[in-house]
């Protein structure tokens, strides 16, 4: 049973976010700052060209993530736990960036993450998706 | 018998790519996860910079594995997605490819130059495949 699209509030907010977050990381040369206290200021270049590769690979996430749920509704919602997964893993190492910048803005990010996994699991319970039947029941 | 297994077979197309890209991003986010002490040191030159602290480039093997999971599990679920996606994954891989010779730059590292050759390659065989699921 394929159904209606309808719009999922993950599917925005979260490829929003990340994708902010990426346009910062790319274009932004105050952001390495965090990385500069522990490089030194002797090696900007570095920091900044570290956090631009970081900011990459946000964006990619989040191209990704939004063209999953362009492409097909039914696969994004299959993969909601893997989603679940992947904000899980990137939210692992928020608190060791703590321990070694002692940066407040982390945990906002660590926050934020937290509540990603909330609603995507909170989708994943409302869509209620059966996996043995491969069926949406709404 | 035989015609209902290679319906079966024709219904579900086998992709290379859903292989290889996954599993070389998974390699390297591995190597830059537990041993990225090794990649670091490719990065900063020993004698203009330190090495760059071990949790950034942890955080870069952690991206690397999310990304090789995306495309494993795009795969798994529905092949007719990782079809439908091909644009996208190549426009990925597109901008992966594009941070090599950046870093180049800066660094003059070799083997960024070889990452940007693997990534062009995987473009070039995502078009390859899609050209043959055309056909």
């Amino acid at each position: 049973m394929i159904p209606r699209k309808t719009i999922l509030l993950s599917a925005t907010i979260i490829p929003g976010f990340y994708l902010v977050l990426a346009s910062l990381f790319i274009f932004s040369s105050v952001l390495p700052e965090s990385l500069l206290r522990i490089v030194g200021e002797e090696n900007r270049n570095l920091a900044i060209l570290v956090t631009r590769e970081r900011g990459v690979l946000f964006l990619v996430g989040a191209i990704l993530l939004r063209s999953i749920y362009w492409t097909s509704f039914i696969t994004y919602v299959k993969l909601l736990n893997i989603f679940t997964l992947i904000v899980l893993l990137t939210t692992i190492i928020e608190p060791f960036y703590y321990y070694y910048t002692k940066q407040w803005q982390i945990w906002v990010f660590f926050s934020l993450n937290i509540i990603f996994i909330g609603i995507l699991q909170y989708e994943r319970y409302k869509l209620n998706y059966d996996e043995s039947t491969d069926t949406l029941h709404r | 018998m035989f015609a209902i297994v290679k319906f079966k077979i024709m219904t579900r197309p086998f992709y290379i790519s859903a292989i290889i890209i996954p599993l070389f991003y998974f390699l390297i986010g591995l190597i830059f996860l537990f041993a990225p002490e090794i990649p670091s040191s490719d990065i900063s030159p020993a004698e203009k910079m330190p090495q760059i602290p071990l949790l950034f480039t942890q955080e870069i093997g952690v991206l690397f594995v999310v990304i090789a999971i995306f495309f494993r599990q795009i795969f798994s679920i529905s092949r007719e997605t990782y079809l439908l996606m091909n644009n996208t994954f190549k426009l990925t891989l597109f901008l992966l490819a594009l941070v090599a010779p950046y870093l180049y730059y800066y660094t003059k590292t070799p083997q960024l130059l070889v990452i940007f050759g693997i990534n062009v390659f995987f473009i070039c065989l995502l078009q390859y495949e899609k050209n043959q699921s055309k056909k």
